[in-house]
Parts: C-alpha cells; structure tokens; sequence
C-alpha cells in the first residue's frame, strides 16, 4: 500500500473555517495529515470543519484567535504541539481584502487588510519557526495571489500584501534553508467563491477572457497543488512562488 | 501621427442663436411633421421659435393650420438636440415600410429604437374614469393566458433579454387572472424585472394583495399625480383619492414593495404639487423613482378633460423648471438631462445618489461627459463596466479636486460605503441583491413627455422606445398606439362593457 501524502504530518491552516483554508484542511487530513487550524470569526464554520476532520478519524484542533494575536497563536501552539505533536507543516492562509479604489482607501483600510495579509503571516511563521528550527525540519506555506505577482486590477492594498508575501517568502527561505526548512508561496488566480467572488461581472468576463484556460480555479485544484507542495515528495523547491491560475 | 483633438463646441453659443423671447417675433427653426389634430393624418409642419418657447405649426390641406406648443424653453430645446444617439436595433421586425411613418406600426425596420419598456396592457377595465386617461378604456377586454405566454415569447424573440416590462392596463389589478398573468411574466428569466401600472386602489384595500407583490418581487408603478383632493378630482374625477392614494402608499411602504411614483402634471392643475411629489421621493426609502408626465391629450382624455389650451401645456423643460422652484434648491435646471437614445424631446432624467438624509443629484459630482456616457442608453443604473468607470472618474475627481465639489467628503463617505455593501468581505453578493443595495442609493427623476395630436412628431416616434405590445407579435410606439392605432384595436372593437366603478363590487 502506497504511504500517504502527508502521513502522520501535522499541519497548523491559518484562517481554515471556509473557503480555500477548509479546502486544504480537508485535503491534507485525507492525505493523512493531523490538522490543527485557526478562525477569526465563522464560528459555525469552524465548527463544521472541526466535525468533519474528527470523522476522517485524524487528530484535530482548532482555536479562535486573530493571526496578529502573537500571544494566542503561541498558546495554541504549545496545545496543538502538546495534543497532536510538534508542526511540521505551516500554511499561512488567513488572509482579507477590501475592494476600494485609492482614493478611498485611507491608513485604516491600508493596515487593515496588510495586518492579517502580511504581519499576521510573519508573526505567526516566526512562532511556527521556533520549533521547526529547533527540530530543523518543517514547510512553510504562504498563501499568496496573482495579485501579488502580475500587474492586474485589484485594490492596492491587498496587492501589496501579497507582493509582500512574495518577498517574505524568498528571504524567509534563504534564512531558514540551513535548518532544512522550506519555505514556498503559492499564488493562485481567481478561484470559485474566492477572494474574486465578489468581482463585478464585467471584470470576472475580462479575466476569463484572458484565462487560457477560460475558467477560474477551484479550491480542491489548489489543495492538490498545496499538499503536493508541502510534501516531502516536493524536497528540492524553496523560496519560489507557485502560480496557479489557468495561464493568465 | 498626432490625433487633432476634437473641437468642444459650446452647445448654445449665444452669439449665434437667436430666441426671440417678445410674442410678437418668431424665427423659423426647423421643419417637422405631425399631425392634422383634426382628421389625424401626418401632415407637413415647421417648429418656430417665439417668446423664448418653440411651437410646432401643421398645415393640413384639408383643415387648415394649427399649432401646438412643443418646448416651454427655447434654449432647453436647442441644447436638447445636441443629444443624439444611434439607437439599438431590435433582433427582428414585424412589420414591413410600406406606407412611411407612422403608418406601417408595429415595428417597421424604419424604426430607431429597440424597445427598453414594453407595456403589455391587459385589461381595458378600469375602476375609474379620469378626465386625463391617456387611453379609451371600453370595459370588454381581458388578456388571456394564451395571449400573455405569446406576447412574452415575441418579445423575447425580439429582444433577447428585457431590463423591464410593465403590465397596465385598463387598471391592471382588476383583471380576474392577474397573478396567473404575473407569474408568466416573473417566470420568463430574461426579463429582469416586472412593474405594474396601477391606480393604487386595491393596494389601498387589499394588503394581502400588497404581500404578493412583494413576494414576487415585483415593481409598483403607483399614479400618483397629487396629495390634495382638489387637483386629484380634476385629474382622477369623484372620490377621496388623496385618503386612498395615502394608503396605498402606506401599505406598498408596510409590505416593502419597491414602487415609482408616477405624476402626470397638468397646467394649472398640479404643476404646483411637483416639489411635493419630489419631497415623497426623498422621504422614502422604498419609493425608488418618480416619473412626471406632462399631461398629453389623447383617448379619454383628449375627449373630455376640461378645455385645453394646446399652446399653454407642460413641458419638459416646464417640470424642471417648476421642480426646481419648487425644492428649494434641492434640485436645478443644470441636474436634468435629455436621454440621449430616446429622442431628447421625449424623456429627461436625473440620478440622484442618496448621501446621509439628503440626495445629491448626480450631474453635481460626475462629470458631463461621464454622465452622459451613464446615461447614453439605458434609463437605469446597472453596475457594469461603464458605471464603474464613471464613479471611479468621479471619485478621483472629488478626492483631487480639494473640495471643489460641494460636499465631496461626504460623496465620497457614501460612495466608499457603498462599495462595503455592494461587495462585503464575507459572502458573495448575487448580481440580484447588488442592483437592490444600488436601489438603495440611487433614486431616479424621469420626466417622459407623451404626444398628442397637437404635438405629434413624426422624428420623436421614430426614436420611441416605449411600445405596447400586442397579441399579433406587433410593437406599437407608445403615442402613434394612443393617438392612430388604438381606436382600430380589434381587441376592443366589441360593445363597450360595464365600467366596474370605484367602490362597488366587483
């Protein structure tokens, strides 16, 4: 029998209550990771994905707490270490945006949306790193945006924070790389029920028009892509930033 | 290659327009053609210009000259030509040009214009009998099922996809099928939204009936021409209208309909009830337009309203006059604007966006040619790529103009919360729910001046784009219907009915 994926891994999914977070969750824990995952506010959600995790009969843990809250992601961590076993594998997924022009965008939408997008990354990845450091293994996952890495139509400040993500990911990589860990972004185009499911018709219609593939993706191809990524299967790749986006 | 830039023509340059504004000159303007309002056959005519108003003078051969006034402002009607617009072509026609306009009705593909509103008129019932009926209601006529599914499927054929219909009548609520009606029109899924033009009596009565509309998402066209029974008598004939208007609004309001006011204004009627039909506009949330109708003498109500003067009528330019007056600065000339795909002497309109209590219209932070560009071939707002671009042009306009535009802060406030609503962080907004969080902040004033025989023209119903329908697969221009096609309506041709009067049972 083929060993699984990400056996007896275990992953911590930042902000995994719904969309592309739930997705990864669901698809590392059948590829046999233990989950432990954060939420800031679906709280029925998260609840939902907390039930379907404990049925695929693997570990699960999930906490409540904002990814700029260092302090509550170490006492999680320290749970998650002490109830499922040390992390291996960090996905940095939780993530906002806000649709506003520039001229509407003042310093509060701005820190807004690069808090959660860019600290919340960096300040949970430098508790994660803590003990991946100390054991010199583990996998870092950003979850970044074509927006982040294409010159496209989308508000600067989310752009920016993925862009951001795109930078901390290579330094981060070149930083750690002598412990063994690896560090990757992975940058996804428009997805179903996504960031971009809000986009207005005739902007969704010019994208398409633009997708050689003509469609957007789906959460479950970018879960595939992401448990591949984070895999031991994947050993030789860090500091990259992955698109997927049906060739924009 | 440099591209020359085009040359911004002043739209009335005063050196070279003459407006006589004394009675006693006039000057030759352009030439028309209209109708005898005799013998109602098109007739050759000219527009003149005098006392800062333009006229239209026919000469029938058989009934001599007459004259009718066309724009109350001379200077609106010449700024108003400069709005033109190629129209869009309806998909296919059904009728062939045979005899030339407005002769060959229904449409002919000399027509200019697709139809934006289809009125599908379903009854010829009414439970009133108003000296200002556009129509000549002869109480024998209920539209059958049959006849609605082939008038839906004709102008779908047609069409494609429908913004609005509208079903009228007659009053339409009397019609003993009406929900069965309703529900193949709201049951077509390209047509996006169904209204009802209704005289607001069993909304009044009924609001049980009121909870169905809204159920049903359907839009309420209430006639709404005044709120004091002095003018309403005149207009609507016997009655406390003002008490059953009232209602009506309270239980349209109660049950969340979203409803347009329609106001036909007569002069020296209720030409003074504009600023308070303008008031109940802002006043309330679930009254999303107003539509003023200078009044037009035709069916009914060319027959037996009280003794016109076809020179001294509301017009266009007229209402916005009056509106402004009447509003106290709220609104101005400057905020109205002819639409442009519909000839500029048939409809004018403004948006105004809903800021805090208040609503500014929109010509006051949205550049001209933006606005027009908004405006260029539709009545209502959509959120698509142009819109877009227009709000996005006016907001980097108000944030870089350092406070050039009057109350740009808090446009601006509204504009960006407007942005939080339509698309939230945490869900997807259906394209349904967008346009009514729109709803919410954009209200609309159209004026929509109908013709009758005294100022028919023959270039303004090329460009119609309001068209009954009718069971043969026919679209007829709306005033070329009233005034040519509606006396020869087979459907109606039977003897007249029993009028179901107010108040009794029906």
């Amino acid at each position: 029998m083929t060993a699984r994926l990400l056996a007896d891994q275990v992953a911590l999914i930042t902000g995994a209550a719904r969309g592309l977070g739930r997705e990864l969750a669901l698809t590392f824990a059948r590829d046999g990771a233990k989950i432990a995952f954060t939420y800031s506010k679906s709280e029925e959600a998260a609840r939902t994905l907390e039930a379907e995790l404990t049925v695929a009969g693997r570990g699960v843990l999930c906490q409540k707490s904002s990814v700029l809250d260092a302090d509550a992601t170490r006492s999680f961590m320290r749970q998650v270490e002490q109830r499922l076993g040390p992390i291996d594998v960090l996905v940095n997924n939780a993530g906002v945006s806000q649709n506003l022009p520039l001229a509407l965008l003042e310093e509060l939408d701005f820190d807004n949306v690069v808090g959660p997008n860019l600290k919340g990354a960096y300040l949970t990845a430098r508790e994660v790193l803590r003990g991946m450091i100390r054991r010199k293994k583990g996998v870092v996952l950003n979850v970044g945006s074509l927006a982040g890495v294409r010159m496209i139509e989308a508000p600067i400040h989310y752009c920016a924070s993925k862009a951001g993500l795109v930078g901390m990911t290579q330094a981060m990589a070149k930083e750690v790389a002598r412990h063994g860990i690896r560090v990757l972004c992975i940058a996804p185009g428009l997805l179903e029920d996504g960031v971009g499911r809000n986009l207005p018709e005739h902007r969704l219609a010019d994208y398409l028009k633009h997708n050689s593939l003509g469609r957007v993706g789906t959460f479950r191809e970018v879960a595939e892509l992401a448990a591949f990524l984070v895999s031991s299967k994947n050993g030789y790749m860090t500091g990259e930033t992955i698109v997927i986006d049906g060739g924009v | 290659m440099t591209a020359t830039p085009a040359t911004r023509l002043p739209l009335v340059d005063r050196k070279f327009t003459f407006t006589p504004d004394a009675a006693s000159r006039e000057v030759f303007h352009s030439f028309s053609r209209g109708l005898c309002p005799q013998c109602k056959k098109a007739v050759d005519g000219v527009r003149v210009i005098r006392d800062g108003k333009v006229y239209l003078r026919k000469q029938c051969p058989a009934h001599g000259a007459s004259e009718g006034l066309i724009s109350g402002d001379a200077d609106w009607f010449l700024k108003s030509l400069t709005y033109v617009k190629e129209g869009s072509r309806p998909l296919e026609y059904s009728t062939k040009v045979e005899r030339g306009c407005p002769d060959d009705c229904g449409l002919c593909p000399d027509h200019e214009q697709h139809s934006c509103l289809p009125i599908i008129e379903i009854t010829n019932h009414c439970n009133l009998e108003c000296p200002i009926c556009i129509v000549e209601n002869r109480h024998n006529y209920n539209m059958t099922r049959e006849e609605m599914g082939r008038i839906l499927d004709g102008l779908v054929q047609k069409e494609g996809t429908l913004e609005t219909i509208n079903l009228s009548g007659g009053e339409p609520t009397l019609h003993p099928d009406f929900f069965a009606l309703l529900d193949l029109a709201t049951a077509k899924k390209q047509i996006s939204r169904v209204s009802i033009s209704t005289n607001g009596l069993r909304c009044a009565t009924d609001y049980a009936f009121c909870e169905e509309l809204a159920k049903r998402n359907v839009y309420v066209s209430l006639q709404l021409d005044a709120l004091s029974n002095p003018a309403l008598r005149v207009l609507r004939g016997a009655g406390d209208q003002r008490a059953a208007k009232e209602k009506a609004l309270a239980n349209l309001k109660k049950a969340g309909v979203r409803t347009t006011i329609v106001s036909t204004v007569a002069r020296g009627v209720n030409d003074d009830q504009i600023g308070e039909c303008v008031r109940l506009l802002y006043e309330n949330d679930f009254i999303l337009s107003l539509t003023f109708q200078p009044a037009a003498f035709t069916g009914y109500g060319g027959a037996h309203f009280a003794p016109h003067d076809p020179l001294d009528v509301m017009t266009i330019p007229d209402v916005v006059r009056a509106a402004a007056e009447q509003t106290g600065g709220k609104l101005a000339k400057s905020d109205f604007l002819p639409l442009p795909c519909s000839h500029p002497s048939c409809f004018a309109l403004t948006y105004l966006l809903k800021v805090d209590d208040d609503f500014v219209p929109f010509p006051r932070f949205l550049e001209l040619d933006r606005y027009l560009e908004l405006i260029a071939n539709r009545g209502t707002i959509r959120p698509d790529d142009q819109f877009e671009e227009a709000i996005r042009d006016a907001i980097d306009q108000m944030w870089t103009s350092s406070g050039q535009v009057p109350d740009c802060d808090r446009i601006l406030g509204v504009l960006k919360r407007a942005i939080f609503l339509m698309y939230p962080e945490d869900r997807a907004l259906e394209l349904s729910e967008r346009l009514r969080v729109g709803e919410g902040l954009v209200k609309t004033i159209f004026i929509h001046a109908f013709m009758d025989v005294h100022t028919f023209e023959v270039d303004r119903i090329k460009k119609c784009c309001t068209h009954y329908t009718l069971p043969d697969g026919r679209l007829m221009p709306g005033c070329a219907y009233n005034n040519l096609y509606r006396d020869k309506d087979s459907r109606f041709t039977g003897e007249v009915g029993k009028a179901q009067i107010w108040g009794a049972k029906v």
